[in-house]
């Protein structure tokens, strides 16, 4: 991916394009995995991970190395956070789906990763169903959840991306928090 | 979970109503969002509940936080690496994933003798035993060798040090094969041809004497290139050879494990066979696939005899595997449909499929079924009804005169039986529906057991019941499994009765073509074979085979009513292809197998091949013992025949011995009237004249012509045998005269069996040379050598010392 590509997806897929940031979602997708794997092995266990942490090391790694070329960060971010969304939401689909047929056969890894950390496990799966539900319903609310959490875009930025009114933006953030965070609790 | 109605959002339009509240209150300040929700409460006090709570929520989001981290934690694979870095020549790099043997991560060659990377396995302390043995050393070596471009390969290995043992396998990028299956949505011959290609490797690797033990989707990986590579070969041997045992691996993963690995019994090639039809299996269970997509019954058959329970009904090699997945291919027939018998094909297969835990399965639907209706008894009829479809799978299994379910129903547990019997006495009182049947289902169970006694009084109470409330069904059913065991237990003229109600019943119901019909038509051609009624029996049988069902069976029967004709070689020649018939079979039954051997055996006996004879009927009673256990003590016949056996081959002793036991189990099973018993006190009576007690053998062929005479109104063939053997004893005991009577009675009665067919056979020629014995004079001698014929032997016998 050149960088003059890069910028053209950007801008097709900000333009309102589906297929555009739908490959631009795949570019972040598997990148945005392998790092994470890789920062993971570096933070040590006792250390709980702030949600944007993964995202940001991920661009500074990406930018670093120059593999990534974007104008801003708050755009990588934004497609970084959607990313881990729809990563989540994936990962409950597969889920589900073992859950209806007892032989799907991916059973094993995932059942292992959940052995090794069973909560936190069920918590992702309860978290994938949750968005997936709330996608349909208003993805409005979703995006600005994904961009303020997963991405860490402040509300002026995600205000910027959304095309409303910063207030407006900051309610959209708490009314998918109040949601979100009810639904988990539950 | 969501799907368990938790962690849901509330319904749509409920959902934005609340939503748009919601919005408006996060819009308001603080006082007037605490007035707006006291106006809420009092419309609903519930929702105004609900949108404080989501309110408490948007406010304070530290939980959350806490949830994200760990998800995004959980996500990315919160795997530390260990302390220890570096493991002999390698450094690790990242996690890549944790399994049930070992972690497993990404490593690359830290001396820098060359650039290669490799997937680290470091071995669960639990799973680690001692130090290295030199069988750990001797196996990896062997692995190591091992050269196949579709096998990653063994590079290195050691113990780390907190004594983990460590291997280094060659690093391979490439996807499950069944995620790639379903990620290049493959069809199905496209899958058989990828699967080729693991059997392939997997064969070439039995060739070399490496079995892979853990043959499952996430050790097949399939490149981008579409080559298949198997990971982790033999290393789950690699791991019981550390435990000191070479042989005996761990199941490392429960749900693709073999049945003899689940046990810990030895692996052998026979598992990579079982896993093999587990994996192809796996590969064809696409949830994308449409329905017309789903395996056919070729391929069904295919897995089936792949995973088969016992190790020696599955493909005997991975070669032959792979054949049949070829032939499935190239559209060409499958070994493991058998040859021709389309039409059974069906059931077969559903058998195989059965017999994976069948016993279990029926021993758990015997206690289910009594449990629910236990529970039921307690409810409204209409609900019997829904749970008599529990009994359906029974009777399935236990179809009525389905001579292929005794191979299962043997094994269930006689305690199980009497305690489902009881329950039933104790339980189902008020549900006289449920409880004929269930009373039904577990006559044929015994039945199928050869215990007919205690079949017929669950027949007799099924019928009682079912005749007091009017259940036709069940009426019909019980009269048949009386029927059944009418065949050999004495009351003959009701059962043909019974018999040819429940087919006229049948042939209404079902047609003349039904498979159904067949097996009545055989019960009762057996039927007219106990009561010596042979020609109607021959009958009965041609018209089944002319209908070309149940072709074993018919056949052998056929056999067994030839023999008693006397027309030794087309009896011969019906069980020759019974025999044959048995044995092609793609699922052999052991029973049925057995039951032919037997007939088989008695027809040599008879024909004077009594060592023959002898190697069939040893071949059948190590068949049952192997079914039954080897304190089988059931199914009679075979001890009766071994007796037989043993009096033609001069050994009257062990004669006596088998056959004493014979008469004692005919009785237990059967009645006083069956004509199997007196058959056999017959037979009895033969080694008593040999053994020189005619008192003795004068009771048991008196008692034998007793019986066999209230078998059918006219004289039934084979009393010619205990009239002989009585002609013989009343002349020992010095009443020539009376024993004159009897052997002229015998003469007539073989003289009117076979003069038409053969006036020089071997029975005519017994029966005169035993009349001239008497003193009478008998001239009907000409004709073949016949020495060793049974009948023969036993006046033979006699012949020096009585004369």
């Amino acid at each position: 991916m050149t960088r003059s590509g890069f910028n053209a997806l950007l801008t097709a897929a900000e333009g309102g394009d589906p297929e555009a940031w739908q490959e631009l979602m795949t570019l972040v997708y598997d990148d945005l995995k392998r790092i994470a794997h890789r920062q993971m092995a570096r933070i040590r266990p006792e250390h709980t991970l702030s949600t944007t942490v993964l995202v940001h090391e991920a661009f500074e790694n990406l930018a670093e190395q120059q593999k990534l070329p974007v104008r801003e960060r708050a755009d990588f971010y934004a497609i970084c956070a959607a990313a881990i969304r729809q990563i989540i939401i994936d990962h409950h689909r597969k889920r589900s789906a073992r859950k209806r047929t007892m032989d799907d056969p991916q059973g094993w890894s995932a059942t292992e990763a959940a052995r090794s950390n069973p909560e936190a496990e069920n918590a992702l799966i309860a978290l994938g169903g949750i968005l997936e539900q709330l996608l349909a319903r208003d993805r409005q609310l979703v995006e600005a959840f994904e961009m303020y959490y997963f991405g860490g875009l402040s509300s002026e930025e995600i205000a910027t991306r959304l095309q409303v009114s910063r207030r407006s933006a900051q309610r959209l953030i708490a009314r998918s928090r109040a949601w979100i965070a009810d639904a988990l609790i539950d | 979970m969501d799907s368990d109605g938790k962690h849901r959002l509330p319904p749509q339009a409920r959902w934005h109503q609340i939503d748009r509240l919601l919005e408006q209150l996060l819009g308001l300040g603080e006082k007037a969002r605490a007035r707006r929700l006291s106006e809420l409460s009092a419309e609903s006090p519930s929702l105004a509940a609900r949108l404080e709570r989501l309110l408490a929520s948007a406010r304070d989001d530290s939980g959350l936080e806490q949830t994200l981290s760990d998800v995004l934690g959980c996500l990315s694979g919160r795997e530390a690496l260990p302390r220890q870095r570096r493991f002999g020549p390698w450094r690790l790099l990242e996690p890549v994933g944790t399994g049930g043997m070992a972690q497993v991560f990404r490593a690359e060659r830290a001396d820098g003798a060359y650039t290669q990377e490799v997937a680290l396995k470091l071995v669960w302390p639990s799973l680690s035993g001692e130090a290295t043995s030199r069988q750990f050393v001797a196996e990896r070596q062997l692995l190591a060798n091992m050269d196949d471009p579709r096998i990653a390969r063994l590079l290195d290995g050691g113990v780390s040090e907190d004594g983990r043992p460590w291997l280094a396998m060659e690093y391979v990028d490439g996807l499950p094969i069944t995620d790639y299956c379903r990620h290049e949505r493959l069809d199905p011959a496209r899958r058989v041809a990828l699967f080729i290609q693991v059997t392939g490797a997997v064969s070439a690797a039995h060739r070399r004497l490496a079995i892979h033990g853990d043959i499952k989707p996430s050790n097949v990986l399939v490149d981008d290139r579409g080559r298949v590579r198997l990971l982790d070969f033999g290393i789950g041997r690699l791991l019981g050879a550390k435990a000191g045992d070479l042989a005996v691996a761990p199941a490392l993963t429960p749900r693709f494990a073999s049945p003899e690995q689940a046990d810990r019994r030895p692996i052998t090639t026979a598992s990579d066979i079982f896993q093999l039809g587990t994996l192809l299996q796996c590969m064809l269970d696409d949830a994308d696939s449409r329905p017309v997509e789903r395996i056919d019954h070729d391929l069904q058959a295919l897995i089936s005899k792949a995973t088969a329970v016992e190790p020696d009904k599955r493909y005997t090699s991975v070669d032959a595997l792979e054949s049949d997945a070829r032939a499935w291919l190239e559209h060409r027939p499958l070994a493991a449909r058998g040859s021709g018998r389309l039409y059974r094909l069906g059931r077969l297969v559903r058998r195989r499929r059965m017999a994976t835990g069948a016993i279990l399965v029926v021993t758990a639907m015997l206690i289910a079924a009594l449990g629910v209706y236990h529970i039921q008894a307690q409810r409204i009829a209409t609900e019997a009804a829904v749970s008599l479809s529990v009994t359906a799978f029974l009777e399935d299994m236990l179809h009525a005169g389905d001579p292929y379910a005794v191979d299962v129903s043997a094994r269930i547990p006689d305690q199980l039986l009497e305690q489902a019997v009881d329950r039933v006495d104790s339980e189902l009182g008020q549900q006289p529906k449920v409880s004929a049947r269930i009373l039904n289902v577990l006559g044929e169970v015994y039945h199928s057991r050869g215990e007919g006694r205690r079949a017929r009084e669950l027949f007799e109470r099924a019928g009682t019941l079912a005749a007091r409330h009017g259940l036709v069904e069940e009426s019909t059913r019980s009269r048949a499994g009386m029927a059944a065991v009418g065949i050999w237990s004495g009351d003959y003229a009701s059962a043909e009765q019974a018999l040819r109600t429940v087919l006229a019943q049948q042939e209404a119901t079902h047609g003349q073509e039904a498979a159904v019909v067949a097996r009545t038509r055989l019960q009762l051609a057996d039927l007219l074979h106990s009561r010596g009624l042979y020609q109607a029996a021959e009958e009965q049988t041609l018209q089944v085979l002319a209908r070309r069902h149940e072709r074993a069976w018919a056949q052998r029967i056929l056999g067994m009513i030839l023999r008693d004709q006397g027309r030794f070689e087309e009896a011969e020649a019906s069980l020759a292809q019974a025999l044959a018939r048995e044995r092609e079979r793609p699922d052999p039954h052991r029973d049925m197998l057995a039951i032919v051997l037997e007939h088989y055996g008695q027809l040599l006996l008879h024909v004077g091949q009594a060592r023959n004879a002898q190697a069939m009927l040893d071949e059948a009673l190590s068949m049952r013992r192997e079914l039954l256990g080897p304190d089988w003590d059931g199914l009679v016949w075979t001890r009766h025949w071994l007796g037989l056996a043993a009096l033609a081959q001069g050994q009257p002793e062990r004669a006596e011995r088998l056959l004493d036991m014979t008469v004692a189990d005919y009785r237990t099973a059967f009645s006083e009237h069956s004509h199997l018993l007196a058959i056999a006190r017959s037979d009895l009576g033969w080694v008593q004249l040999v053994l020189e007690r005619p008192a003795r053998a004068e009771a048991l062929f008196t008692s034998a012509i007793r019986s066999l005479e209230q078998v059918q109104s006219g004289d039934h063939p084979r009393l010619a045998e205990p009239l002989m053997g009585l002609a013989l004893a009343r002349l020992a005991l010095g009443e020539p005269a009376d024993a004159r009577r009897h052997s002229a009675r015998a003469l007539a009665i073989r003289r009117n069996l076979l003069a038409h067919i053969d006036p020089a056979h071997p029975w005519i020629v017994s029966a005169c040379r035993t009349h001239r014995l008497a003193g009478a004079s008998c001239d009907e001698e000409a004709g073949p050598s016949i020495n060793g014929y049974l009948d023969l032997i036993r006046t033979a016998a006699l012949q020096g010392s009585e004369i």
